[in-house]
């Protein structure tokens, strides 16, 4: 019946009812042809009661309460809202910090754009929440910021500004001048370091050691040229102790095996973000059950993204990882439109990913990988209202967002104008 | 580079010649020679700059203090009243670098906070004379926004008897700035993030006694008021640092406010906007209107001599037009300026006690078919334009009984 559904052409069955902004203690039902809770079931004709920016009822056959507006796609379907949690929205390209490769104070949301027009088409497409990752080029950048692209006055709005540590363990932190963004023969405040793979592992390696001397009450050796001072160091201390999550960008499998032998040596646990090449050492992703921020994926036979540090992109990763049992997650990070994240999770299907896996990789997974899945992430009873009503079947490439809700907040539907 | 008009080279000597005469003339005029001899102004309307104008108020002034104003001042009987159409405060404008264009930039280290630009400024420089030709008589030089914190505000009289500048606090403001004109590929910080990261830890340093940010210990405990330049950053990313530092700070270089109207109204911070040009857009116009309804102090600036100092008074007229309120729009050249520069206790309104900083107008001081007439400051006339300045040399070579006598009878 389900596939009978799918393969149908989709003629909109869709009845919007009301086109004024709603109100966050607006009372709204969502009533669709099929419902993803996100734990694996799919109800027929499932219902979404939304009351006070919360989920308040889920089932088939909810009654419309009085008073309350009604979102129905009688062919479309309802998940909940997408989350990105490796994205470069609202900051503009070339913003990282370059007079210290050793930057871990540093706030992502210090340079986000929350008015820019980047959350507004991630909102349409279906995102509602997305984690802003820091820069490439630094060896240790920075705070990611936690972002939801809607909310009543149709801005995106800062959740967390102390997201997870972003660290790097690639070539943007030490190729100047190609991917770091840097002007080629700037003059910098400092001899900026690393230049090489092998400073790259000394900048990491320097910087974790003096952390642990200074938590064990040792006075770091002075004149450390990494770290500009104590307040760095107790970022890191806080990170070998478990309280700051981390991330770390790598993609080819030496730099991912890199990262892997630093994180037993220093002691730290940390998620991997990008990691291209990840389907080459799956085993000990694995055993160490590190979670992985996988993409952007291009449904092309090569990875041909830049910089081209991997030509060895493999597009059966997603299904690989999900064989493996690896908590992943799906990014599109700076890709929008037809490469935006509900892409991703096609372009997975595509190679063999399952729906439902697909689904989860890109709300469940990354919820849990940010630590807000008690929140966000799957269609319940008690979460937050972060819904998307789509026009068929989720992730088709004929299949669009009709109405997005954040916080029970109707941020963007067609009713008011546009796209239908 | 300084980027000023041909026409206004070529002027400049031509002015500063026709200001020395006026000066010459004011000196040998009989009204402001004697410093201690009150002088009393009679305005059609008096602008008081306390709310609504007062018709046919009266301004007493003696030793360059306001003794007494408004609509029920009298003076004894035998002394000479000058009567005039419209008199107003002199405009204070907030961020300008009048006779210190290209010497207050200072990019030795990314926080300079020990800076000072009223050591760079020369107070005889003919900037001070266009602006005091525009209204103004209270303008604060600020450093360039391309460190950090590029150091102190200086305020400055724009004019005196003897025409030159006249220094009223060196220790004016501290800028700060968070956005693109501070980032630096040589000395670091090169990025937003970068600066407000090392502006957050030079304020928490600083408010520890930390004896490296000295300069800035007043400013880090909220006890200073500061300027900060948002220009290039993210605007609700510097009104979080605002909040969550506390700082006492009025917003510069703020870019399309009503973006962030909000966010702006949550923080409560003054606003400087302009200078606002004919073609400006009508959004950014109306920015003044929604903020100042919205009760946020808003001031406007020139940024002379970038921009001609008459930028100020034609962006009170501009956002007037937009629905911004007379009242708020007139604060927004007077007192809200004043309060950023740290002298409200001497000048932004006509009061007993504060400077006798005046300007004589033709008409309404807002409508721009009004004709500056004459300015005063710290109770001494300092310009007194041409065609009233022929005037009174006619008068004076036909009798020396002196030009306040003869102007009393008229």
């Amino acid at each position: 019946m389900r596939k009978l559904l799918w393969i149908t052409v989709f003629q909109l069955g869709v009845v919007l009812l009301g086109a004024a902004p709603a109100m966050a203690d607006e009372t709204v039902l969502l009533r669709a042809g099929w419902l993803h809770t996100g734990d694996g079931a799919a109800i027929e004709g499932g219902c979404v009661l939304v009351r006070n920016g919360k989920i308040a009822a889920v089932g088939r056959d909810l009654a419309l309460p009085e008073g309350a507006r009604l979102i129905e796609a009688e062919e479309g379907a309802i998940t909940a809202g997408l989350i990105d949690a490796a994205s470069r929205a609202g900051v503009g390209p070339g913003a990282g910090e370059q007079s210290s490769e050793f930057v871990p104070r540093l706030l992502v949301a210090d340079e986000v754009d929350l008015t820019s027009p980047d959350f507004q088409s991630l909102m349409r497409c279906g995102v509602t929440t997305v984690y802003v990752s820091t820069d490439s080029s630094s060896v240790v950048g920075g705070r990611g910021a936690v972002v939801r692209t809607g909310s009543s006055r149709g801005k995106a709005t800062l959740v967390s500004s102390q997201g997870a540590l972003g660290a790097t363990m690639s070539a943007d932190a030490y190729m100047r001048g190609a991917f770091n963004q840097s002007p080629f023969g700037a003059p910098t405040a400092t001899a900026r370091r690393p230049t090489t793979r092998m400073g790259l592992v000394w900048a990491w390696r320097k910087g974790f050691y003096d952390a642990m001397a200074l938590r064990d009450g040792v006075t770091p050796p002075s004149g450390n040229p990494v770290v500009r001072s104590d307040e760095d160091l107790r970022v890191l201390i806080d990170v070998m102790a478990g309280k700051i999550p981390l991330r770390v960008m790598a993609r080819t499998r030496d730099d991912i095996l890199r990262v892997v032998r630093l994180s037993e040596e220093l002691g730290f646990t940390f998620v991997l973000e990008e990691a291209l090449e990840v389907y080459r050492c799956l085993d000990v992703i694995q055993s160490k059950e590190i979670p992985v921020i996988f993409g952007p994926l291009l449904d092309e036979t090569m990875g041909t993204r830049l910089p081209q540090e991997s030509d060895r992109l493999c597009l059966r990763t997603p299904s690989m990882l999900k064989d493996k049992g690896v908590l992943f997650a799906l990014t599109a990070r700076e890709l929008g439109g037809e490469s935006a994240l509900p892409f991703q999770a096609c372009f997975a299907m595509r190679y063999g990913l399952s729906f439902e896996a697909a689904l989860a990789a890109v709300t469940s997974a990354p919820a849990r990988i940010l630590g807000i899945d008690k929140r966000v992430g799957r269609v319940e009873q008690g979460m937050d209202a972060d819904l998307v009503v789509w026009s068929g079947p989720p992730f088709r490439p004929t299949t669009r967002a009709i109405a997005v809700l954040v916080e029970g907040v109707i941020v963007h539907s067609e009713a008011e104008g546009d796209g239908s | 580079m300084r980027p000023r008009s041909t026409i206004r080279t070529e002027r400049s000597w031509a002015l500063r010649m026709t200001v020395s005469c006026v000066a010459l003339a004011l000196v040998c005029g009989s009204e402001v020679r004697a410093q201690d001899k009150p002088v009393a102004i009679r305005a059609r309307k008096l602008f008081l700059g306390t709310g609504d104008p007062v018709e046919n108020g009266l301004v007493l002034m003696r030793d360059g203090k306001i003794l007494a104003a408004g609509a029920n001042v009298s003076v004894p009987a035998d002394m000479d009243v000058l009567d005039r159409e419209v008199v107003a405060p002199g405009f204070v404008d907030v961020m300008t670098r009048l006779g210190a264009y290209d010497s207050v930039l200072e990019t030795a280290r990314p926080l300079v906070p020990e800076a000072r630009a009223a050591l760079a400024i020369d107070l005889d420089h003919t900037d001070f004379r266009f602006a005091l030709r525009s209204g103004v008589t209270t303008a604060g030089v600020v450093p360039w926004n391309r460190t950090v914190a590029a150091g102190r505000t200086a305020v400055i009289k724009t004019g005196s008897l003897s025409g030159r500048a006249r220094m009223v606090r060196e220790m004016g403001p501290h800028l700060l700035t968070t956005g693109t004109p501070a980032h630096s590929w040589r000395i670091g910080p090169n990025s937003s993030s970068g600066l407000m990261e090392l502006l957050r830890e030079r304020l928490a340093s600083a408010s520890k006694n930390g004896l490296a940010d000295a300069d800035l210990r007043r400013v880090a405990r909220g006890e200073e008021t500061v300027l900060l330049d948002c220009e290039g950053a993210e605007l609700q990313a510097v009104l979080r640092l605002v909040s969550a530092t506390g700082l006492d700070a009025g917003l510069l270089g703020v870019e399309d406010p009503t973006r962030s109207l909000r966010e702006l109204v949550a923080a409560g911070r003054p606003v400087v906007l302009g200078p606002f040009e004919l073609g400006a857009r009508g959004r950014d116009l109306r920015a003044a209107a929604h903020l100042s309804a919205a009760g946020i102090d808003v001031a406007f600036t020139s940024a002379a001599p970038a921009r001609s100092p008459e930028a100020l008074r034609l962006s009170a007229a501009l956002c007037i037009a937009q629905g911004m309120s007379e009242d708020a729009a007139f604060r927004a050249l007077t007192t809200i300026p004043a309060r950023l520069l740290g002298v409200a206790d001497r000048v932004g309104t006509i009061e007993r006690g504060r400077d006798a900083d005046l300007v004589v107008w033709s008409g309404h001081p807002l409508d721009l078919s009004s004709r500056l007439e004459e300015v005063w400051i710290e109770g001494q006339r300092v310009f007194l334009a041409g065609d009233r300045q022929d005037a009174s040399r006619r008068g004076l070579s036909s009798s020396r009984s002196g030009m306040g006598a003869r102007e009393g009878r008229r």
